[in-house]
């Protein structure tokens, strides 16, 4: 029997990427570890509970996890209003949509594919399984749940992004009547969460909770509807738990059929977007950054200082200005608000806990800014200045940005943990000096291992010589905390110990890699 | 004077250069020609210090890694490397700036014979591939370097900016700067070259002189290239 070529096609993909990851013994790595730091996490939850274990509120779970499903929800389908959404690549633009085969099937297979890009999206929420279990006592099989919701609220914003743009892209009086619907109900529910939060001042986190449980939050489009399923299983409430289901059911049918047959030519709507994911994809294969700015202001013209190495650092200034980042990154913000929320159901387990935490989300979070981009173009390599100096000025535009990040990070905990003063500008400095010992790791995988060409292999490196680069510092802290001297609070010794200790690890290594712009190669 | 002594550059176990050597002369214009692969920008890339390699590179005597040797040389990638976020004029001053020179009449010439004046306030992303390889090639040369490697300068562009580049390598010659070309548009070079290198797999397999002004020329370069690519194919 002659198999349809859209079966055929996502067979072989499958097939396929499947034998590439036993050919690269790098992914395969990576896969294995991924999956061991899944099960280690998922083992170091059960041991820290038993029958004696005392929960949280489960309701607290849930409306905190239906508020990250409308976020994300809001975000990707914001999208429709710029650059559109695409759930197609190149090959895809080129070969089927070309191909004498009915858009609408096309348009099936490019939702089929969206779904398990979006499931993969989410495999983070598996690594949260410890905490979650520990606090709340869910089981794996809520957490895939969560999982596929989280996956689910990402198809369903994905498909609203591509709808918006299909639809009002060259219209903006449509535009417009679309922008109002959307902000509209953002706006209407911002304003009716205030409202209620406002009438009780003293129990802000216990309204939030039931504000996140409500029928008023079930029934926001989207995030609320999928958030609605997830509350219905986890609190065993069968109605709310179909009610979500029923909506986004119809939802996604609706809009797939306003895209399908109320607006067949699509292929137009999302050529654009396609072509600058490949060219981001193809970017980043080569080990290029690209600028992922949309359109630009370029406002002032010139460096106005910087002469030999300087100059980076003004350009940089100039470009990141250009790029509307200013100061902070849109990851670090992400980054940061995660931090905040984890430390507000893990007060209880004290600011070690939760400085390991944040930490370990900035390892993720800190990268060197424009030097990584620098690397990629030949000039940081042909400008006759020391390589050194080169570096410090590369990476001294980033700086800023982590200050920033640690003051807003810490001046907002204390509130939640209520800190001393000096507990803040100490946990300041001592993310201040994580932030420099993350920088000159990268510096050194640059250094020793800037040839490789695998991606995966550079991460694992990185997370390796991260861990072993801030073990000194760590001991040195465990050690001073358990001497029992204490200096102004009880955090401060030890914080400050660790700090010296990252400060001097972080500065060895920069100056001991100063040669790796002579011994780099341009990828 | 730019000097390659015993280059050999590996990527894992293929070697794409084996063993090169050779100079080129001040006010002289070297080109390397080849087929796709043949090792031509590899040879470019560690000139410019942009990889490692064994063996050893010199410019005016000095190591091609050091502070002054990178004083002296100018590089124009293969690919145009313009930042997103610069303007045409930033790109100079930036240039300027890095290298401590300033010279804002030759900025400006450059950009005016390369019909860049106009479009000194766009961004580096919003150009077109060929503009992009043109301020790339003006940025190479906005700080007067000594020895200039071109990696394929005429890819790209269009035949107005083609007679200029052509008429700038001639000054540069002129002028006695260093001059490397690297490229397969071998009708694009006929005129003005000094001395031809022919790459195969990582080596030189013939290396020519132009005797075309004496008309002592036996075989033209076109014909020398075939005679070599092709025998070696065909061996193949």
């Amino acid at each position: 029997m002659k198999t349809n070529a859209i079966t055929y096609l996502l067979t072989k993909k499958l097939k396929n990427s499947i034998k590439e990851l036993f050919k690269k013994p790098a992914r395969l790595i990576y896969a294995i570890v991924m999956i061991a730091l899944i099960v280690v996490t998922a083992i170091s939850g059960k041991k820290n509970v038993d029958e004696n274990t005392v929960f949280r509120d489960l309701r607290e779970l849930t409306a905190g996890i239906t508020a990250l499903y409308i976020l994300i929800f809001g975000l990707i389908a914001y999208n429709g209003f710029k650059n559109g959404a695409t759930m197609f690549k190149m090959p895809d633009v080129n070969l089927l949509f070309t191909s004498p085969m009915h858009p609408r099937k096309v348009l099936f297979y490019g939702l089929f594919q969206q779904l398990g890009t979006s499931l993969l999206l989410g495999v983070f929420i598996l690594y949260q399984y410890s905490w979650l279990h520990i606090l709340y006592g869910i089981n794996f099989l809520h957490l895939i749940i969560i999982l596929l919701g989280y996956s689910l609220s990402v198809f369903v914003a994905q498909l609203t992004a591509m709808v918006i743009y299909s639809f009002t892209s060259y219209d903006d009086k449509k535009k417009r009547i679309a922008a109002v619907i959307f902000f509209g109900i953002i706006i209407a529910y911002a304003i009716g969460l205030v409202m209620f939060l406002l009438k009780d001042m003293d129990n802000v986190l216990t309204n939030l909770v039931t504000a996140g449980n409500s029928i008023f939050l079930r029934l926001m489009p989207g995030g609320g509807w999928i958030g609605g399923i997830l509350n219905g299983i986890l609190l065993k409430d069968v109605s709310v738990m179909l009610l979500g289901i029923a909506l986004t059911a119809a939802y996604i049918a609706g809009m797939t059929i306003l895209l399908s047959y109320a607006k067949q030519d699509y292929y137009e709507d999302v050529l654009k977007t396609s072509e600058e994911q490949f060219s981001l994809a193809s970017a980043q294969k080569e080990g290029k950054i690209m600028e992922t700015v949309g359109k630009i202001r370029v406002g002032k013209t010139g460096l106005s200082k910087g002469e030999g190495a300087s100059a980076f650092y003004y350009k940089h200034k100039l470009e990141e200005r250009r790029a509307r980042r200013f100061i902070l990154e849109p990851a670090g913000i992400v980054f940061m608000i995660v931090s905040i929320v984890f430390a507000v159901f893990m007060r209880k387990y004290g600011i070690a806990s939760i400085f390991a935490y944040t930490t370990y989300m900035q390892m993720i979070s800190v990268k060197m800014g424009r030097f990584s981009k620098e690397l990629g173009k030949p000039y940081i390599y042909l400008v006759p200045e020391s390589s050194f100096k080169k570096i410090l000025y590369s990476i001294a535009q980033s700086f800023a940005g982590f200050l920033v990040e640690a003051s807003i990070l810490y001046i907002a905990l204390a509130f939640i943990l209520k800190l001393t003063p000096y507990d803040v500008v100490i946990l300041i400095l001592a993310r201040m000096t994580f932030s420099c010992l993350f920088t000159a790791c990268n510096i050194l995988i640059q250094r020793v291992f800037g040839t490789l060409s695998s991606r995966t292999l550079i991460y694992i490196f990185y997370f390796i010589a991260s861990f072993i680069m801030a073990a000194p510092g760590a001991i040195v802290a465990v050690l001073i905390s358990n001497t029992g001297f204490v200096l102004l609070s009880q955090y401060v010794l030890p914080f400050l110990a660790m700090s010296v200790c990252n400060a001097a690890i972080s500065l060895l290594v920069i100056y001991l890699c100063r040669d790796v712009l002579k011994y780099a190669e341009l990828k | 004077m730019l000097e390659v002594l015993n280059v050999t550059k590996k990527y894992g176990k293929v070697v794409a250069n084996d063993d090169i050597s050779f100079s080129v002369n001040d006010g002289q214009i070297a080109i390397l020609l080849g087929p796709n692969g043949a090792g031509k920008s590899t040879i470019i890339k560690c000139i410019s210090g942009l990889l490692r390699f064994k063996g050893e590179i010199k410019l005016d005597g000095h190591d091609n890694k050091s502070i002054e040797a990178k004083r002296l040389l100018g590089y124009v990638p293969e690919v145009p490397a313009v930042y997103d976020l610069l303007t045409v004029e930033e790109h100079l001053e930036f240039i300027a700036r890095a290298f401590r020179v300033k010279d804002d009449e030759y900025e400006r010439s450059l950009l005016e014979r390369f019909e860049l004046w106009d479009k000194k306030a766009k961004l580096g992303k919003e150009l077109s591939k060929g503009m992009q390889q043109k301020l790339s090639i003006c940025c190479a040369l906005v700080h007067k370097p000594e020895v200039i490697v071109f990696d394929e300068p005429l890819v790209g562009l269009d035949p107005h900016a083609i007679k200029v580049i052509k008429a700038i390598f001639k000054e540069l010659k002129q002028d006695g700067r260093t001059i490397l070309i690297s490229t397969h548009m071998i009708d694009s070079v006929e005129d003005y070259w000094d001395i031809a290198h022919i790459m195969m797999d990582g080596k030189f397999a013939a290396t020519k002189l132009n005797e075309s002004v004496s008309g002592d020329d036996k075989e033209s370069l076109e014909e020398l290239f075939f005679r070599i690519t092709e025998k070696k194919s065909e061996e193949a």
